[in-house]
């Protein structure tokens, strides 16, 4: 039966995650530090902390990280599907529909609209990591030098992420 | 399901590239296989899944540039229709916009492939991780390197905007409802799924009001 927790608990947080990343980390803490006590209160910071300094999204960092912890590998694949699943469903069904009212007239005007809107979408998200991110003059020579380079060179944007690493080490240590 | 022509991708490859890759150019012009495109989607969102750090807005710019200015499969209209899709919906920005791009291109096989590869490097680092856990705190240097990469996805977000704003922003009027849209998210900090769909009930009532006027038009001609 904790196979089947597991899935309907992480489905449950893949559905309900609007906005993504911070966004989730209440959904995921309420489901399985509160509810289920799968993981500890601390074991959840250590989590978020992981999560941070690893790639991918904090749904299936969590999923595969919480799962395994619950039920071994098994769970860790099952927690992963789980919270993946929403966003395929649901986007899938999306995407369709939009593709095929995409010649239409009315939905011209609509995207016209919204295109805009997802440029503000965009800076917001900027805005948001802002201040964690640029903390003193160190960090914000890197932050410029790497917008430069991305705005006007062809530079691979794994590479300007891979230099800022590189950076951080011989600037800000 | 077969997909809509990118706007403007395939024929922009025949102009911009030449000589050698001929051959290349042969397979974009005529309509990219599915096996192929499912493959270079699976590739793209691989890439995609194991360098999205800072969230998924910082990766946008990689995934333009496979998809848009690499290998033209979209234009940056259709591109940025995605992002507002990926938005309305549930879940992470990243396999919300691998589950978009492969759906378009490619059908549920596609979405599926695309959604594979952004899923796989966090589900095998976090497995390690959770294996091999030593309760080691993160070293000096560890912190060093994120100090440093954390302004570059402050860069990233940023070109993201201002790349995309080009083919989305045209006009004074655009200008104005990004700068509204922007001050509802960032001062007033309205919900992006609230903010969207006022986005799209607006642009419903602007055409409404355009097919209005043309019909009273027409009535005061005949």
């Amino acid at each position: 039966m904790t196979y089947l927790e597991i899935f309907w608990s992480f489905f449950r947080i893949g559905l309900f995650s609007f906005g993504g990343g911070y966004a989730m980390v209440t959904m995921i803490r309420h489901e399985t530090v509160v509810l289920y006590n799968w993981i500890s209160a601390t074991e959840f910071v250590d989590l978020i902390a992981i999560s941070e300094m690893t790639p991918g999204p904090i749904g299936i960092n969590s999923a595969t990280f919480i799962g395994y912890q619950v039920a071994g590998v098994p769970g860790s694949l099952i927690a992963t599907v789980a919270v993946v699943l929403p966003s395929l469903l649901i986007v899938s069904i999306l995407t369709y529909a939009f593709v095929r009212l995409q010649s239409n007239a009315v939905m011209a005007r609509v995207l016209q609209v919204l295109r805009p809107v997802v440029i503000s979408l965009i800076v917001a998200a900027a805005i948001v990591v802002l201040p964690s991110a640029i903390t003193g003059p160190g960090t914000a020579v890197i932050g410029v030098v790497c917008l430069g380079l991305l705005h006007f060179t062809r530079v691979s944007p794994l590479l300007v992420l891979a230099g800022a690493g590189v950076a951080g080490v011989i600037f800000l240590r | 399901m077969p997909e809509q022509q990118p706007r403007t991708g395939l024929l922009q490859s025949e102009e911009s590239r030449s000589g050698q890759q001929g051959r290349e150019q042969q397979q974009a012009t005529q309509q990219p296989r599915p096996a192929f495109l499912c493959r270079t989607l699976f590739w793209t969102f691989l890439k995609v899944g194991a360098f999205t750090f800072g969230g998924g807005y910082a990766m946008i710019p990689l995934i333009r540039q496979e998809l848009v200015a690499g290998r033209q499969l979209m234009s940056d209209d259709d591109f940025v229709d995605a992002l507002a899709v990926v938005q309305c919906s549930p879940g992470a920005v990243a396999i919300n916009t691998a589950v978009f791009v492969g759906q378009k291109l490619a059908g549920i096989a596609g979405a599926l492939s695309a959604t594979l590869g952004a899923a796989i490097p966090s589900f095998l680092i976090l497995l390690i991780i959770a294996m091999a856990l030593g309760r080691a705190a993160p070293g000096k240097t560890l912190e060093a390197i994120f100090a440093g990469v954390r302004p570059a996805v402050v860069a990233l977000i940023a070109s993201a905007a201002l790349k995309l704003s080009r083919s989305a922003i045209r006009s004074r009027v655009d200008l104005g409802v990004a700068v509204l849209g922007l001050l509802a998210l960032s001062v007033l900090r309205v919900h992006p799924a609230i903010v969207i769909t006022g986005a799209i009930v607006t642009g419903l009532a602007l055409s409404g009001a355009t097919r209005l006027a043309a019909r009273r038009r027409q009535n005061d001609v005949s």
